[in-house]
């Protein structure tokens, strides 16, 4: 052999004979792959909350909804009663039914089924 | 063995694949991984410690750090098989260097042979597996390693220079240096091998 050319038929020899992998081998590489393998990814609380309003998006609208709410019951538009102001200056008024009447049977009777007695 | 991941010219390729779903939790993914990687690995850890048992270990130890690994790999950024030959190098230089001697030829590099029709020509074959064994053998260590991916891997220069964390000018001189030492430890047994009507 003068040319280290002819050094590719060991080569050729060697590539077509490949050592074989025991199946122990295997087996144990199989073995590590399971005990290592990643679990399923447990979602914290609050990241699931997160993806429950939406994320981000979700809750800017939020965000954006309950600071309408607020400017709405501080500063009602012309022509809504300004309940938050009463109920914050103590002038909270409720109208409420006058159930004496009631009470005594003489308005109401009958939850509205009452007939007319002929 | 973070840091692997940062060599170039990495590509996708099919092993990143079958990682992204063993690390999503695929078990055949793993199976699939195992008989595509693990004979290579097995293969080239042979031939260059020169001991099965070793050989083995090594090949476990190199999937192991792949099974750890995947949850954080990032894809494209290295080729898994080149990532892999890189730690199967570094530990088998670890073995060599610990060992301290050089590497014994192997009885059972080649595993030739069923008595089939061409039994002769496979004996043959594997006669020039073992020789071959014998003179990478006398090698350097370095040497051996840049042959066999190679040669036998069939590794381009440029992949092996990331394997052995080398230029590849050197990984060049390596080979060439070694190819002429084997020719010259192999060219006794020419005729002996079968040589002699080629």
């Amino acid at each position: 052999m003068s040319d280290v050319d002819d050094l590719e038929d060991f080569f050729a020899a060697a590539r077509a004979n490949p050592p074989q992998v025991s199946a122990d081998l295997q087996a144990r590489v199989l073995a590590d792959a399971e005990a290592h393998m990643p679990k399923a990814l447990r979602q914290p609380w609050h990241q699931a909350l997160w993806q429950l309003l939406g994320g981000a998006a979700g809750l800017s609208g939020l965000a954006t909804a309950a600071a309408v709410g607020v400017w709405v019951g501080v500063a009602p538009p012309e022509g809504m009663p300004d309940l938050a102001g009463q109920f914050v200056t103590g002038t909270w008024e409720t109208e409420t039914s006058d159930l004496t009447a009631a009470d005594t049977g003489s308005e109401f009777g009958g939850f509205g089924w009452d007939m007319e007695e002929s | 063995m973070d840091g692997m991941q940062d060599l170039p010219n990495a590509q996708q390729d099919a092993d990143a694949e079958l990682l992204q779903r063993y690390a999503n939790g695929d078990a055949a993914a793993a199976r699939l991984l195992t008989a595509r990687l693990v004979p290579r690995l097995h293969g080239h850890a042979l031939r260059v410690l020169g001991d099965r048992a070793e050989a083995e270990d090594v090949a476990q130890e190199a999937m192991l750090r792949l099974w750890r690994q995947a949850p954080k790999w990032r894809r494209g950024e290295a080729k898994v098989t080149t990532w892999l030959y890189r730690v199967v190098a570094n530990l088998c230089t670890d073995r060599l260097r610990r060992r301290g001697a050089g590497v014994s030829g192997l009885d059972d590099v080649a595993e030739p042979a069923d008595p089939t029709p061409g039994a002769a020509q496979q004996m043959q074959q594997a006669a020039r597996v073992d020789a071959l064994q014998q003179a990478l053998a006398t090698l350097s260590d370095r040497q051996r390693q840049a042959v066999v991916l190679r040669h036998i891997d069939g590794m381009a220069n440029p992949e092996i220079a990331e394997v052995l964390g080398i230029g590849v000018e050197a990984v060049e001189s390596l080979t060439a240096r070694g190819k002429r030492a084997l020719a010259a430890q192999l060219s006794a047994q020419r005729d002996a091998l079968g040589f002699e009507n080629e």
